[in-house]
């Protein structure tokens, strides 16, 4: 080897060593990874115990780690290696298809039986809301929902998990317990399939349905659970800034896509006052980002998950409405609260503050709908915790 | 503190050159003395208070040592050895082996409580590095070091402390008091240095996945062919993790003038399982050969003590991995297979071809690897018996074809890099250099290489979890 390639690699090495700790030094640290949706590593905090054991210093590779220099640079590097050099179908726990991005799933065995006695247990608790529901002279109905694997079971290669097993038996042993203990619900997915629009509904970079699909599911609550008035015409208007889905948003934004997020804007405006948590914030459903260039995430529809929302119409002739849910609620109360003299949401993955059944017994609404997604709704944690 | 981490690469390794290089060379001891201060410094990263097992372990060695020299007579020669040797191995014991013994005095009904202890990181490397000192001052093989920094130098020196190679105090005995630290070998240092940081980041940790996503997984959801990846993931890795590290401590050793033995020769090109002991761990093996295999007879006092001394050495070598029948097993499985070689089918292997001599040898390997990485001896049942057919799912399952079309580049990656592709490269390019273009790869092809593959590492160090060496936990 030359004497000059090898000052060459010495310095090439050093120097950008060198640089590159000086940057991990002086750079402004984050508290928060965007794309990652998750919070840093804090600086570990000296204890006499954490020194000895040599817990402190552990601690530090994990705060470098997460405030190194240029860390989402390596990471959109790393993907776009993993991605067009290494062709690999599952790129951060993401599989990639043809215009579309899906979750990938663990491998798994399910067995039948197991979820049949899970759908029966939920379905006798959703009886006993529904009950509730009853005692203080209200309706209930619940929503199922479509998640986006379960919208493209097909669009998985065969040596993929595409969980279609665990979907089918959930839906038909959830649909049988709720019909048998008279709670009233419907199936998107049924409802979709027969449409013919079960895909196009859904997102291809993200799991929620688009804002199309939350209108279908508004219509179909009307059509099959409870009258509701309905707006005469809506327009689906597309925003113009790049939408980032979660998935995308796993692949650090490199993967190029053209969906849109919309807005719907009914024949006549709506006014309405709106509180998150007790709080009262701007009246408005859709969280207008700042400029037309920068990116949009689903929390677009509500601002995302909240504790408690509520949205009053003042117009008593319509019902009093309380929604609880995952995400998937978020985009159907956009539109949800057209009809409603109050619109409340309840996602009692953050919403501490009293039981279900005490809210329930305490507002006394009109109307409870409860919209969980396939994938979710036969399990108690979050939203499934009802009691 | 790991060498594949942000704090080494970026703050400790530059600061430790500084500090090192602005010494003038003349002051050799305090050149020393720096570098066992950030060798403390490396080792204290893991638990300060572990730091002390290391400076009571040096104790032992330097006033065995003193010992063995002053004495006057062989037997407080001897004695001297005994007590290094028992000093040595009751820290060893304890800290390594104690539980696992209180384990099988719970199983033989006997209630005794089983200690929590937590191994300190390289125990077992240091011990055999300083046991070999006093050792090769009692043969005369070695001269006494009667300076307890460069003795506490030799034991800790940070390249080496933790993961090996082992390296024999001969061998550095006369660089540790007069070396030349000169450009040549610091670049190349470099370049090995940052060949292994990319067998680890690149190629190891990407083949953990595979073999952690199969081995962790519950045994019901294995196929032939999914055990077999798995096996084949985990040889790949256990060779690419452990010679990476002992890539990175050769190359920082020479990049401060010292020179270690190799430890891996491309094992896994092994014809036979005795040639393959040659080419992995080698500082290992001859460690065991020299300390107990010759001490002990060889081969020469006949087949039955042969026999004896293999079965001795290969049980050692078992429990010094862990303790852990896993490691027991592995230990005796290559135990039968070496005096298989030696006695059954050794004649017979010689003469079948190349390729089957390579296949089964190969075949054997991947089976004691998985020995090795499965952690509770139902377990390894249960493996091998899918790798020889009877598995639970089948054949082959959805997630052998996922393995595959997910990991097919890498896993032809590392075919190529176990293999010694580099020297044949090195040879072709050698025999055709009046042509410029193999000219320029000979003088510019490992530093541009290096370079390439440090800034491809660094990403993965950037982007990666936390991911230490496999031999740490011995």
């Amino acid at each position: 080897m030359k004497k000059s390639a090898r000052f060459f690699c010495v310095l090439v090495f050093f120097l950008f060593v060198i640089w590159h700790s000086a940057a991990t030094i002086f750079t402004p640290k984050a508290d928060f990874s965007y794309y990652e949706n998750r919070s840093l590593a804090k600086f570990p905090t000296y204890t006499q115990e954490s020194f000895w054991t040599g817990k402190y210093f552990s601690n530090i590779e994990p705060y470098l780690q997460d405030h190194i220099a240029h860390r989402t640079q390596a990471f959109q590097v790393d993907t776009w290696i993993k991605l067009y050099l290494l062709q690999q179908k599952v790129v951060n726990q993401v599989v990639v298809g043809d215009n579309l991005l899906l979750p990938y799933l663990e491998y798994e065995t399910v067995f039948e039986e197991d979820i049949q006695q899970q759908a029966a247990l939920m379905a006798e608790q959703v009886a006993e809301i529904a009950a509730v529901t009853k005692e203080v002279g209200g309706r209930y109905g619940y929503v199922f929902v479509p998640c986006q694997y379960a919208c493209h079971e097909q669009d998985y290669p065969t040596y993929l998990n595409n969980r279609a097993d665990r979907t089918l038996w959930t839906r038909k042993y959830f649909s049988k317990y709720l019909s048998e203990n008279n709670v009233p619900y419907i199936d998107m997915g049924e409802i979709l399939s027969e449409k013919g629009c079960l895909q196009s509904t859904s997102s291809t970079i993200d799991n929620h349905y688009r804002l199309q699909g939350a209108y279908l599911t508004y219509q179909s609550i009307a059509e099959h659970l409870f009258p509701l008035h309905m707006p005469q015409e809506i327009t689906f208007t597309d925003v113009k800034n790049p939408y980032l889905g979660s998935r995308t948003r796993k692949l650090f934004g490199i993967w190029s896509n053209d969906e849109k997020l919309q807005t719907a804007a009914f024949e006549k405006e709506i006014p309405f006052t709106r509180m998150d948590s007790g709080n009262i914030v701007p009246s408005t459903v859709y969280m207008m980002p700042k400029t037309d260039t920068e990116d949009v995430l689903y929390n677009f529809y509500m601002g995302g998950d909240q504790p408690e929302t509520i949205i009053s119409t003042n117009r008593p002739q319509l019902p009093k409405v309380l929604i609880y849910g995952d995400s998937f609620t978020n985009a159907l109360e956009c539109l949800l609260y057209y009809s409603c003299d109050e619109l409340r949401s309840i996602d009692l993955r953050y919403y501490k503050e009293k039981s279900l059944v005490s809210y329930i017994k305490e507002y006394q609404p009109d109307i409870v709908i409860c919209v969980r997604d396939y994938e979710s709704m036969i399990s108690f944690d979050g939203n499934g915790n009802m009691r | 503190m790991v060498f594949s981490s942000i704090i080494f690469l970026n703050y400790f390794f530059p600061l430790l050159l500084f500090c090192y290089f602005i010494i003038p060379k003349k002051f050799r001891n305090i050149r020393n003395d720096i570098l066992l201060a950030f060798s403390l410094i490396f080792y204290g990263f893991g638990g300060p208070k572990y730091l002390l097992l290391m400076l009571l372990s040096i104790t032992i060695q330097y006033v065995c040592g003193l010992w063995v020299h002053y004495a006057q007579s062989q037997t407080m020669r001897k004695l001297a050895v005994f007590v290094a040797i028992v000093g040595n191995f009751a820290l060893l014991g304890y800290f390594k082996y104690m539980g696992f013994l209180a384990e099988i005095l719970c199983s033989l009904g006997f209630m005794v409580p089983i200690p929590e202890i937590v191994l300190p990181i390289g125990i077992s490397f240091y011990t055999f590095q300083g046991l070999s000192y006093v050792i090769d001052v009692y043969r005369k093989e070695a001269k006494l070091q009667k300076n307890p920094f460069r003795l506490a130098l030799y034991i800790a020196l940070f390249p080496q402390l933790v993961a090996g190679p082992i390296v024999r105090y001969t061998t550095v005995e006369e660089e540790i008091g007069n070396r030349n630290e000169n450009f040549a070998d610091f670049s190349d240092g470099l370049i090995r240095f940052l060949f292994g940081l990319a067998k680890k980041m690149l190629l190891a940790n990407a083949m953990a996945e595979v073999a952690n996503g199969i081995f962790d997984a519950p045994a019901s959801g294995l196929s032939v062919s999914l055990a077999w990846i798995g096996a084949i993931a985990y040889t790949f890795q256990i060779y690419f993790d452990f010679s990476a590290y002992s890539d990175m401590a050769i190359g920082l050793g020479r990049m401060f003038g010292f020179h270690f033995l190799e430890n891996f020769n491309y094992p896994y090109i092994s014809k036979s399982v005795t040639e393959f002991w040659r080419r992995w761990h080698i500082s290992l093996s001859t460690w065991f050969r020299d300390y107990v295999y010759i001490p002990l007879g060889g081969n020469r006092k006949g087949s039955f003590t042969h026999i004896r001394n293999i079965v001795i050495v290969w049980f050692l070598t078992g429990l010094w991995h862990g303790a852990s029948w896993n490691f027991i097993l592995w230990g005796m499985w290559f135990c039968i297979l070496l005096l298989g070689e030696k006695y059954i089918w050794g004649n017979a292997l010689k003469h079948c071809p190349k390729i089957i001599r390579h296949g089964s040898t190969m075949f054997l390997v991947i089976i004691s690897w998985v020995l090795f990485r499965c952690e509770t001896l139902p377990q390894v049942f249960a493996y091998i018996k899918a790798m020889i057919g009877m598995a639970p799912d089948g054949l082959w399952n959805a997630r052998s074809s996922y393995m595959l079309v997910q990991y097919h580049v890498i896993f032809l990656i590392c075919c190529i890099a176990a293999l010694p592709i580099k020297n044949w490269i090195q040879d072709l390019l050698s025999q055709k250099k009046e042509h410029w273009i193999c000219q320029f790869l000979l003088s510019w092809g490992p530093a541009l290489c290096a370079i390439g593959l440090f800034f491809l590492s660094y990403m993965k160090l950037q982007t990666g979890s936390f991911n230490p060496f496999i031999y740490f936990q011995f």
